[in-house]
């Protein structure tokens, strides 16, 4: 009997075109079974609920505590990237962080557009699973970035005048 | 999905036909449905189960009279035909796991394939059909996700004790059955005619009563897949079995 970790995280994303969407498509069709075209795959793929697409384990360094975790695809599509967010499209990350929930991940990263849902500041859906966008870690790098920087020209950070550029922008 | 027929005395002699022609295969579906679970009765030992499904034979019965009753209300006459080709090989199916003593495959090709594909469809329909139609097909729809759950819970059981051995079987199933339900609902059909369209395939005509065949598979196949999101199935299976189904 197949056994498989419980994921400790999630990742959400979504595909940037249609030739991403039916690469992914074509690789899980039999080869038996004919191509589908982009028409077809606009009629099927935006009907399909946000999904664990895989399984990745990773580890922090080389030899290091491996960790689990699952690849859920919103199937939000580049048609609906292109338009101002709709509720189907939250609705999409709500049922991607529902089914997050349901592998038993304990936290949720929501990757490209899909991160909309906790910068729109919407409301987060009940449950105890954590969400990060990854804007707080890009962040905390930036500033460790800085104070090393500062480090190595032996500047005393306290006595600097920083200037943030972008400083309006979500990240910073 | 647009320009709902809200009201029976302004429908077109088009919309009506279109209408008759989804009767037929409503109808049709809940006497295949009604055969079906009659069909479970011998497979279960103890009276509380027989009860059950013969329970839910007569239900069936029920809703395919009502849908009987809706079509005369509205002036048409259903085709019901239990041999048309896409139900007949639904049918067949359905007995060699029932002649099988196999509980499971039954109550997923009754309880999570036809179901989905019933509750989509009747919903739709009941969203722009005129109020005394909209009415019959949403309480039909609802009694149809309402019997589902005691199935689910009694496949999310069988999942935890083998979960390959009922991804596995639901896989099987799913090629046969569910791809025999999308070709319904594909651009192509594999057979002639369905058997229970007046004329010409209802297909090309469901756009007069603000339907259309895409969405109808769309919704079908999303009611589908969330259910089996319901019972456990591993999210990466159920998605490699519908990228298979015939465009």
């Amino acid at each position: 009997m197949t056994t498989f970790p419980a994921p400790v995280f999630a990742a959400l994303g979504h595909q940037e075109s249609w030739s991403q969407i039916a690469a992914i498509v074509h690789a899980l069709r039999a080869p038996t079974h004919p191509p589908l075209t982009e028409a077809e795959l606009r009629e099927i793929v935006p009907w399909i609920p946000p999904r664990t697409v895989s399984r990745l384990t990773v580890a922090a360094a080389p030899g290091g505590r491996p960790v689990h975790g699952i690849y859920i695809d919103t199937f939000i599509t580049p048609d609906e990237l292109a338009r101002r967010p709709t509720r189907r499209v939250l609705d999409k990350v709500r049922d991607g962080i529902k089914a997050a929930e349901r592998e038993g991940a304990r936290v949720a990263t929501l990757g490209g557009f899909t991160s909309i849902l906790l910068e729109a500041m919407v409301r987060e859906p009940e449950g105890g699973m954590a969400l990060t966008t990854g804007n707080s870690l890009t962040a905390a790098l930036i500033v460790r970035g800085v104070e090393r920087a500062a480090h190595l020209l032996g500047r005393n950070l306290e006595a600097e005048t920083l200037l943030i550029i972008g400083a309006t922008g979500d990240v910073g | 999905m647009a320009d709902a027929c809200t009201d029976s005395w302004q429908m077109s002699a088009l919309q009506r036909g279109v209408f008759a022609d989804i009767l037929s295969q409503a109808i049709t579906g809940e006497l295949i449905g009604m055969a079906n679970y009659a069909a479970m009765v011998r497979l279960y030992r103890d009276p509380e189960n027989q009860q059950d499904v013969l329970t839910r034979a007569t239900t069936e019965l029920g809703h395919s009279e009502r849908f009987s009753q809706a079509a005369r209300e509205l002036g048409v006459n259903p085709i019901v035909n239990l041999e048309a080709p896409y139900w007949l090989r639904i049918r067949t199916s359905f007995l060699r796991h029932a002649d099988a003593n196999d509980v499971i495959a039954c109550l997923v090709i009754q309880e999570v394939m036809l179901e989905s594909f019933a509750f989509s469809m009747y919903h739709a329909v009941a969203d722009v059909a005129d109020d005394r139609l909209a009415t019959v097909f949403r309480s039909v729809g609802d009694e149809e996700e309402g019997h589902g759950d005691h199935a689910i819970e009694e496949l999310r059981i069988a999942l935890a004790a083998d979960r390959d051995g009922l991804e596995r079987k639901i896989e099987t199933l799913h090629d046969d059955v569910m791809t025999t339900l999308a070709e319904m609902l594909a651009a192509k059909d594999s057979v002639e005619h369905c058997g229970l369209c007046h004329g010409e395939c209802v297909k090309g005509s469901l756009q007069h009563v603000g339907l259309d065949r895409a969405s109808l598979r769309g919704l079908a196949l999303n009611r589908y897949l969330r259910t089996l999101d319901r019972i456990g199935v591993r999210g990466e299976r159920s998605l490699a079995w519908v990228a298979r189904l015939p465009a």
